[in-house]
This record gives structure tokens, sequence and C-alpha cells, in this order.
């Protein structure tokens, strides 16, 4: 079924809009969700979350591609899990190496001024930042930080070996920093 | 800012970025690419160890338990390489470490090491949320079991900051390792498993800070990470027991009540870590059931007389196997079933009992194990 004909079915209040969601959708939002938690029930918990919030936003909202729309919730689902996790416990494997890569190029501390930039601010320059690579290196940056792809899944996905990926990566740290410094994000 | 405020920050990037990545996604499943590209490689070996242990196991299930199971002819064997995984070095071959002293674990002698304090190696992020282990107990609570490793084998580096090790163990304390397999891949049997580490700030592959190495004896608590598709260590940034070159204890924390233990003999931290978990209160006798509190005790006795420190077992119903009345359970193992699950049935008339697996039709099948089932009801 197409996204079209599934997103008429939420706008028809139809209950099969979640059935047929989950049958195009279920396995790509869960991999989201188990790429964060590592967790099978806690990854199935933010699927079934995810549909119940596509419910309640469809209508007003028409996605226009509804995997990123699903997913997009499942990893902000997901990650409000994680946070509630980390009090409790140490992390969650892949989860954790992708935030220490990210943390790699930032500063230590955080001053009060980074905190009140706006998120939106900083998406908006991410993609400004993403817009000037190349396609196979943006592609790589999306698995691996909006996906939490395993490197070792994206490499053989994109024909590359795993250390011709890491050190794409890397320089592509290395370069947003410059240019999250350049734009004042981050100091 | 921090990491997760800019993971956060990814996550409203321009959707057709993600659809165009979305493009390259495969369907295949994250848990085959999960592992070493060489243990990948040694699939067709290790389909064919799997045979060979199985018959290997066979020998164990008839003999005693926490036992030293490995090579019988004194051949140390080795791994090798990427691609072979061959008969495990047994580590302890001559002198000191002799097979003939391998029961005494103050004999065995590690690997010279450095007393650095963890703690100090890393300056990870993640650091501040995570969980503290103080105590024996505070391992004791998260692990599936403690295993006393005489030696590790291959250690190869896996990509996004990993190693991976096999470790041989001569021993468990808390729940006893189960066979298990991944797809093609196993992960644990006989007296290995595969463990999968991050490595922290600092360590290197080989150096001497690294959390495993080959050659080295370790007390280590562990615990099934599915998402490694391996075991991890548990509380790695807050200790690791190792035995030095002069068989002491060496904990690297900065916490009292484990680093108390160091320069001590090995058998006195085993002791402690023993003395956590519950010891048979009673042997094991086949004895008529006449409830259903009954067949627990029994249950609980028969497990714990073999070896098993952490588990559940859950009654599910009455049923009727081999043509006598027997209760099944479940029985689960390490937190919520992390390290394994099993099902049997106990028999009315003597309370013996039997393991065995649920087929897809929802019956019970017998696959022999800890009990047998009363001779007088078939």
């Amino acid at each position: 079924m197409s996204d079209e004909q599934i997103i008429t079915l939420y706008w028809e209040r139809s209950e099969s809009a979640i059935v047929e969601t989950a049958a195009v959708y279920g396995k790509y939002c869960h991999k989201i969700a188990m790429n964060i938690l590592a967790n099978n029930e806690d990854a199935d918990e933010c699927v079934n979350d995810t549909y119940a919030r596509a419910w309640s936003a469809i209508p007003p909202e028409r996605p226009n591609k509804l995997s990123a729309f699903l997913g997009r919730i499942t990893r902000n689902l997901a990650l409000h899990v994680w946070e509630k996790h980390q009090a409790e416990k140490r992390g969650s494997g892949q989860f954790d190496v992708v935030l220490s890569e990210l943390g790699e190029l930032l500063s230590d501390g955080s001053s009060s001024v980074e905190r009140q930039i706006e998120a939106a601010s900083i998406t908006e320059s991410l993609n400004c930042f993403l817009s000037e690579q190349s396609d196979v290196s943006r592609r790589l940056f999306v698995r691996r930080y909006w996906h939490t792809d395993r490197l070792e899944e994206i490499a053989v996905d994109l024909g590359m070996s795993v250390s011709k990926a890491k050190s794409i990566l890397f320089r592509m740290r290395k370069n947003l920093k410059i240019h999250l410094e350049q734009e004042g994000i981050i100091v | 800012m921090n990491s997760k405020e800019l993971y956060e920050a990814v996550g409203g990037i321009d959707e057709k970025y993600i659809e165009d990545a979305d493009v390259t996604k495969s369907n295949k499943e994250v848990r085959v690419v999960a592992f070493a590209p060489w243990l990948k490689r040694a699939m067709p070996i290790a389909a064919c160890l799997v045979v060979m242990v199985g018959v290997f196991l066979g020998y164990n299930a008839l003999h005693p338990l926490n036992q030293f199971t490995g090579d019988e002819s004194g051949n140390p064997g080795y791994i090798t390489g990427d691609s072979t995984i061959g008969k495990p070095s047994l580590k302890i071959e001559e002198g000191v470490n002799s097979k003939a002293n391998y029961a005494d674990p103050d004999l065995w002698r590690g690997l010279a090491t450095e007393k650095f304090v963890l703690q100090e190696q890393t300056e990870s992020h993640i650091e501040a949320n995570r969980i503290v282990f103080q105590t024996l107990q505070d391992l004791a609570d998260y692990s599936d079991a403690f295993i006393i490793v005489p030696n590790v084998h291959k250690i190869a580096p896996d990509g996004d900051n990993m190693q991976t090790a096999i470790a041989e163990y001569a021993g468990t304390i808390g729940d006893m390792i189960q066979t298990r397999q991944w797809d093609d891949y196993t992960i644990s049997m006989g007296n290995r498993i595969l463990i999968r580490q991050t490595l922290i700030d600092g360590c290197t592959m080989d150096a001497p800070n690294n959390l495993l190495r080959v050659g080295g004896v370790y007390l280590l608590p562990i615990r099934f990470a599915s998402s490694l598709g391996a075991y991890e260590v548990v509380g790695d940034l807050d200790v690791l027991f190792e035995i030095d070159a002069e068989g002491k204890i060496v904990s690297h924390s900065r916490f009292s009540e484990l680093n108390k233990y160091d320069g001590k003999a090995f058998s006195e931290l085993l002791n402690a870590v023993r003395a956590i978990y519950p010891m048979p209160e009673t042997e094991f006798n086949e004895q008529p059931i006449d409830s259903l509190e009954q067949a627990e005790i029994q249950i609980n006795t028969a497990y714990i007389n073999s070896g098993f420190r952490k588990f559940t077992a859950v009654f599910d119903k009455e049923s009727v196997i081999k043509g006598a009345d027997a209760y099944l359970f479940k029985v689960t193992f390490g937190e919520n079933g992390n390290n394994g699950s099993e099902y049997g049935a106990i028999a009315k008339l003597n309370g013996a009992f039997i393991r065995g697996t649920i087929d897809t039709n929802g019956e019970f099948q017998t696959y022999g194990g800890l009990g047998g089932f009363p001779k007088n009801s078939k």
C-alpha cells in the first residue's frame, strides 16, 4: 500500500491505517528504536506508541514522506525512553557509541549561551552542512547519526569497507565542528 | 550543547536526506552484520565445531559441573587468524600452570599488569548517568554469572571501538552459561563464550591496560547483551579482577569493597563471590510430590544442586508426560530470562523431572537433562 493510501486511511479515521502502517513501516520503525534502545520489548513499545502518535497527528498532518514522519516520531520516543533508562543503568551499546562520536566534536563544557541556541537553528545549520556534502558522505552521515545504524551494516550497503566509512565519518565530524563553530553554534 | 542535544538536532534534518539514505538500506538482519567480519568468515568452520562440541557437551553432562572440561590430550591447541577457530589453547599448559594444578586457582599465573585504576582511564561522556558498581553484590545483581577465566583467546578489533574475545572459563558462579546460538553463530558453547567490549578511553588492543588480554586470568561478571550478540563484561569502568604474574588479584578499582582483594589469593575472591549466591540446603532426592509447593521446592533444589544460582521457575500447568502425571514449568535464567530459558516437567509420582522444550504445536518435548524421568512411568 502506498503512503498516499495509508494517509487517506488515517484521514478517514479507519483503524486499518494502523494495520497498514505496521505492515509497511513496522520493521523500519522497530529498527530505529532498537538501534537506540537495544531492547526488543522497549522497541516494540516505542513502535506501538509511534502508531498512536501518528493516529493523533494525522489529520491534521499530511506527511510528504511517511517513513521519515514515522521514523522521526520513533526516534524521539526511543530517545525519551533511553533517557529514562540512563538514570537506571549503563547505556545501550550502539547508541552510546554514536553519542560518543558526536561528543568528540563538542567542547567539554556547555555555556549558557550555547544552551540558548534554538534546536531549530542547529538543525538548519546541519541541513546546510549536509547540502554541501557528497551523496555518499551525506547518506553515510544520515545512516549513522539519524538511523543510528551500525557501521558494518552501512559499509556493506554503501559498498565500502568499515575503515573507509569510519574515515569518512571522522573527517565529516571534524568538518561539522568547524561548520558549527563558524555558525557560532559551538565555541 | 552536549552530544545528546546534537543527536536530537540531527533528528530534525530535512526529510529528503532521510528518504535518500533510506534507499541505501538493505533488508539484511541487523544481527547478522553485528558480528565481526572475521567471525562471519568462520561460519562454515563454526558449523563443524557445533557437531564436535556437541560430542564434547555429551561428555560434560556426565561429569560434575564447575569443573574444567578442556582438552584431555594435553595438546594446547590454538586459535588462529581471523578465519579459523581451532581447539582452544589451555593457557595452563606447562609448569606451574599445568593441568594437574588446574583445580587450584591459587596456583594460576596471569600476565604482568599495571596497577592502573579504571576510573582514571576514562573520559567518557556517558559516565555521569551510568550505574556505578561498587561492591560484589552490585556486580552480582546485574550479571548473569561470574565466570572464572584461566585464559582469553583471540582478540580482534571490531570497529566502533569494540573488541571481540573468546573467553575460556573453568567454572561459573551464578547461573551456568547456556549454549547459545545466534543465527549461524555460536555465542557460547562448552567452556567458551564470545565477549564483545567497548574499549575504554586510553586503552588499545594490546596495551597493558586493555580490558581483556590474550593469556590473561580473570574473574569476569558477565551478562548477555542482545545488542552485541555476545556477552559483555559488567562494571568494566569500575572493576576488572585479574590475576597478575605472581598469582595475586589486581582489581583496578577505586572502590574499597572491590580493591580490598588486591594482592590476595584468587580463592579469597572466589569464596566471597560464592557467598553471595545460595548454596544447596538439601541433596536432591526423588520423592513423591503431592502439592505444587513441594514441586517448586524440588525444582529449586534440583537446579541449585546442578550449579544454577540465579533463576526463576514458573509453573505452567498440570499434564501427563509419558504416562505420568506431572507439572510443567518454565525456568528463566538471569534477569528477565536474559541468560536463556528452558522448560521442564516434574512427576508427581516421585518428584523426578526432565528438561525439555515446547514444540511449535505447544506440546512439551523431552530432550533429557538434569533429572531422569521415573522408570515405572513409561
